[in-house]
């Protein structure tokens, strides 16, 4: 009887070699372990066997029938295998072929830039808030400690607006009116209804009556800041333009710190950064120096305190601007200002 | 300013450092250095100059202090001694009258008989070139080095072509006495007279360089009896020109009120070396210096006799300011602490005069140092000296607080945002338009003229984004077939007699698809829904908001909505008339959306609140109804909504029809409508009742629906 399962098991593992297909696999599972598979009738004879091999014979024969079933499992799997293998092979495409264009739009490289640098300020603490364009002759010039006989006044080119129809700024208030030449009106009008401790930044759309060429623009933004408390110093000034500029630009930036003169600060003086274009080497947007002038700045003038209404050595504090299109171009070396206003997408989609 | 290395060191006592350095140590401690050029055996270092001190500073003198401040060495004065006729008397020769003292603040002449008029030595005229002015001939040239070397502009006159006091003997008695030569001369026979004045209206002067002038009132001349010799402080007249004949001289050093040279040489457009350092207001004290600076250069190079004395008007004579410097501020400010040694040796080495006091400093501040007149001037210039990259960094210690936030500007972010999520680029254009497009727009809002346009084209105030948005179009077109753009700006205009300055928010869809309209609707709902805003309505464009006052038509007629919400108007959104896009040369479509973006922000609903998903069944059911082509999906929906109440889901149209297969003038809407109900299971049977109705109340209008 022994001989006869060996034989049957040896028969099964000839024919599981030879299968080809799934239908061949089924047929063989039929001859095996079907109505009347070579199996099911064996363990039907055991009941004809003698008594004393029953038991061993049964287990021997279920043994196999398990062994049989699993065997079958494994090459089904096999052939689904093969099968999905195959139907995935047809289905090739050619991965570099162009992919459909996507319609996301481009946020205007300035946008990005102001929003990095809102970012950095505002986790500094700093407020930011927005003001006009037009402006008054008083608002931008006279309280910033730029009287009309000041010859500092010629460092701004001015649009002025016509008066005719005698339009006002408000209707009680007969000033000149201007384009804002700068943020730093802002630093008045936040002054006139806010009492220190405070800080803010201001970015916005400032307009200087110049030529245009690569990088001079008539149309400009910058940002504003503005920190006035009891003891804010100048030490701080450095240190919080320093902590912006490094995570602006990156750790390994180069700066250095020079002499300027602005009428509203005093100390007044700049902070110079490597050019990223060139990265130091000179070319024309330094002007050949390898370095750019990034942030005018210094401690706030006693006259823009007295022209806010603050009295006298009661605040002190720092105020500091700089052009939002010098540090985009920076940032992405961009060599031509006048890009930012040409409204090209083959540009704009660069960003 | 050009400065020559190997001249500057005449100031120096001791060792200048190497170009390279010198100007490292100029830029970090005073002004800039752009460029630093090899010219033979010099340098010559360009120095940008501060605006604040061009007063001292346009001159070798001036930046010689500066250098001696940096670098510890000492600064010498160039002087050369020169001998006075005691026989010669100054007024003999000349007398002046200053008549407007307030624009001339110091007037200084002397007088030099028998020069020689010749080329310069070759090293004055090396060392004016290097600085970039053209030798003319030995007097000129001298009065152009010392005004280089001292920073006092300096004028020279030909005394014998100067009219003399008496107003009838001008002209022929000066030719007379030009044959007079050498101790001759010496004895005029005529006293000159110089009067500084203003000019008379419609006076005339013809200058040094060839051109012709017309004057005013507002501008100061040196004259003498007869008519103008020279333009205050700006440029000198043919009249009394130096040339080779001249044999004596008329040495001018004076001082003009800044903001009057100022005025005036922009009124004539006239800017000069002589100009440029007037208007950053000079030392009147300078004067003196100067002008005997410059008569011993003359007697050195162009020999003649010095007549004795000179002429000196000065009414108001600039005493030096005394300032109270507390050293506790100078902590304050900077936030370090600096010794007392080295804030004394930095105002020592500037110039200034200390008086020791227990916890301040009194600084007397030289005269030419007119920009320091407050403490802070001089804590400024304690940090510039001791050096900006030499003082530490430290973060501020304040309260911690939690920045306020301005909403509107966030909203304004995530508004961009969403655009261009929706496949749109943002740009920025000018706020400058033209006349034409001031009309050529979508408002007739009153526009702001600029008093001083760039050109012709930017003589407006924008008063309404898409003009210039409409050119964006028009220059994109060259490239690109199909984009999509928009600009969040400002727009400005009168209105009740005051500035208004308002948020607008454009765009632009453009493309040849007829579905360009709807993409762009669909993203205005997009953006309405995302910010909150949901009772929002599109309704085709009514006719009384048309037509403008420049009664031109912006919109396309039949393919233009409003936006509204309740009865308030948001914006526009619709195809820009053909005409419009002829006159910008634009042959495609553009769909616009121009939204009032100050009111879109007021309308925003920032708080979200959630709805539990309704976990009962839904009932679709289809229905289509032809009507009238007049009638709107709008109505339609209006109609569903009313009879079928709070019953009904959603409504989706899924078919248009309007062809051969409908009577004419007719229209086919097909579309489903999902009934649910909020708490229960709705019954097919209830869903087919409201169904029923909403069929009877579309054929009350006039439909004809198929079930």
């Amino acid at each position: 009887m022994l001989i006869q399962l060996i034989q049957l098991k040896k028969t099964f593992c000839e024919n599981l070699s030879q299968v080809k297909t799934l239908e061949d696999l089924r047929i063989l599972k039929i001859n095996f372990l079907g109505r009347r598979g070579k199996l099911t009738l064996f363990l039907r004879e055991i009941s004809t066997f003698p008594k004393g091999e029953r038991p061993s014979m049964g287990r021997q024969a279920n043994f196999l029938k398990q062994k049989i079933e699993a065997e079958i499992k494994v090459k089904v799997r096999e052939f689904e295998k093969k099968e999905i293998e195959t139907k995935l092979k047809k289905e090739w495409i050619d991965v570099t072929l162009p992919a459909p264009k996507q319609s996301l739009g481009y946020l205007h490289p300035i946008t990005k830039v102001a929003r990095i640098i809102e970012t950095i300020f505002s986790q500094m603490g700093f407020e930011k808030v927005c003001g006009p364009e037009i402006e008054t002759e008083y608002y931008n010039f006279d309280a910033l400690n730029i009287p009309e006989s000041h010859p500092a006044r010629d460092m701004w080119d001015t649009f002025w607006l016509k008066r005719d129809a005698n339009i006002r700024m408000h209707t009680n208030d007969t000033n000149k009116l201007l384009l804002r030449t700068h943020t730093s009106p802002m630093q008045i009008r936040y002054m006139e209804t806010h009492q220190p401790p405070f800080r803010i930044i201001v970015p916005g759309k400032c307009f200087r009556h110049e030529a245009t060429d690569a990088s001079h623009e008539h149309t400009f933004y910058q940002v504003e800041g503005l920190m006035v408390g009891k003891n804010v110093t100048l030490v701080n000034l450095k240190a919080v333009l320093e902590g912006f500029v490094k995570s602006f630009f990156g750790k390994d930036l180069k700066i250095r710190w020079r002499p300027g003169y602005f009428p509203f600060v005093e100390p007044g003086f700049e902070l110079d950064v490597t050019c990223q274009v060139c990265l130091g080497k000179g070319c024309s947007v330094c002007k050949k120096t390898g370095w750019v002038e990034v942030i005018p700045c210094g401690m706030v003038h006693p006259n823009v305190f007295k022209a806010a209404g603050f009295s006298k050595d009661k605040y002190q504090g720092f105020a500091f601007g700089m052009g939002l299109d010098r540090m985009a171009m920076m940032k992405y070396k961009i060599n031509d200002i006048r890009l930012f206003h040409s409204g090209d997408l083959r540009f704009l989609k660069q960003f | 300013m050009k400065i020559s290395y190997n001249w500057l060191k005449d100031y120096i006592k001791g060792r200048l450092p190497k170009p390279e350095k010198l100007a490292q140590g100029l830029t970090l401690h005073a002004f800039e250095v752009e460029s630093i050029t090899k010219q033979g055996g010099d340098y010559i270092l360009d120095i940008d100059v501060l605006p604040n001190r061009a007063h001292d500073c346009l001159s070798y003198i001036g930046v010689a202090r500066e250098c001696a401040a940096l670098t510890s060495s000492k600064f010498k004065v160039q002087s050369l001694k020169f001998k006075e006729e005691r026989n010669l008397r100054i007024n003999k020769f000349l007398k002046v009258e200053v008549k407007d003292k307030r624009l001339c603040h110091r007037y200084t002449a002397r007088v030099i008989t028998g020069v020689k008029v010749k080329d310069s030595p070759k090293w004055i005229k090396r060392r004016l070139l290097a600085c970039g002015l053209k030798p003319i001939n030995n007097i000129v040239d001298a009065t152009n080095y010392v005004m280089l070397e001292t920073g006092q502009p300096l004028h020279a006159f030909d005394l014998e072509k100067i009219g003399s006091g008496n107003p009838k003997s001008t002209g022929i008695a000066n030719f007379s006495s030009r044959s007079n030569r050498g101790l001759k001369s010496a004895t005029p026979q005529k006293i000159k007279k110089i009067i500084v004045r203003r000019a008379k209206k419609n006076e005339k002067i013809n200058t040094l360089d060839g051109g012709e002038y017309e004057l005013d009132r507002d501008i100061l001349v040196i004259a003498d009896k007869k008519e103008p010799l020279a333009i205050a402080g700006i440029k000198g007249g043919k009249i009394a020109k130096i040339n080779r004949d001249t044999q004596t001289i008329v040495l001018e050093s004076a001082n003009f009120n800044p903001l009057a040279v100022r005025r005036s040489s922009k009124k004539i457009g006239i800017k000069s070396d002589a100009s440029r350092r007037f208007e950053a207001e000079l030392d009147s004290n300078l004067c003196e210096p100067a002008l005997d600076r410059v008569t011993g250069l003359i007697q050195a190079v162009a020999h003649g006799k010095v007549v004795k004395g000179l002429v000196d008007i000065y009414p108001k004579k600039v005493k030096p300011l005394r300032i109270k410097l507390d050293l506790e501020q100078v902590k304050k400010i900077l936030g370090i602490e600096i010794s007392r040694q080295s804030i004394k040796n930095t105002f020592k080495s500037l110039g200034a005069n200390i008086k020791e006091h227990k916890f301040y400093l009194e600084v007397e501040i030289p005269t030419w140092r007119r920009d320091l007149s407050i403490p802070e001037d001089l804590i400024e210039e304690i940090a510039r000296i001791y050096g900006y990259n030499n003082i530490p960094s430290q973060m501020p210690e304040v309260q911690l607080d939690i920045p306020k936030v301005d909403i509107s500007l966030l909203w304004e972010n995530k508004i961009k945002d969403i655009l261009v999520g929706a496949g749109f680029t943002e740009v920025y254009n000018y706020s400058f338009i033209n006349a034409n497009q001031t009309q050529i727009s979508n408002t007739d809002r009153a526009p702001i003229k600029i008093a001083n346009p760039m050109n012709i084209n930017q003589k407006y105030l924008r008063t309404s984004l898409i003009p210039n948005l409409l050119n964006s179009v028009k220059e994109n077109l060259k490239y690109f077939q199909r984009f999509k753009i928009f600009e969040l700006g400002k727009i400005y205009y009168q209105g009740g007699g005051e500035i208004q300055e308002k948020k607008s928010l454009t765009g632009a869809a453009v493309g040849e698809n007829s579905r360009t309209f709807y993409q762009a609707k669909g993203v205005v709902e997009l953006l309405l829904s995302k910010l909150g805003i949901q009772n929002f309505n599109l309704q085709p464009l009514t006719s009384n908001i048309q037509h403008l006052t420049s009664n031109i038509q912006f919109w396309h007629p039949s393919r233009t909505a409003e936006i509204t919400i309740g009865r308030k108007v948001l914006g526009t959104i619709g195809e820009v008339h053909p005409e419009i896009l002829a006159k910008y040369s634009i042959d495609s479509k553009v769909v616009l959306f121009d939204i009032d973006s100050a009111k879109l922000i007021e309308l925003v609903r920032p708080y979200k609140i959630y709805k539990p998903v309704s976990r009962y069944p839904t009932v679709t059911l289809d229905l289509a109804v032809v009507l009238p082509k007049n009638f709107l999906w709008a109505d339609i929906k209006n109609q569903v909504l009313k009879e079928g109440g709070r019953l009904v889901k959603g409504i989706k149209l899924f078919d248009i029809y309007k062809g051969n297969q409908l009577p004419k003038g007719k229209i086919s809407f097909a579309f489903h409508i999902i009934y649910q109900a909020e708490a229960r299971t709705l019954k097919e049977r209830e869903a087919k009742m409201v169904h029923e109705k909403i069929v009877r109340a579309l054929e009350k209008i006039g439909g004809e629906v198929r079930r």
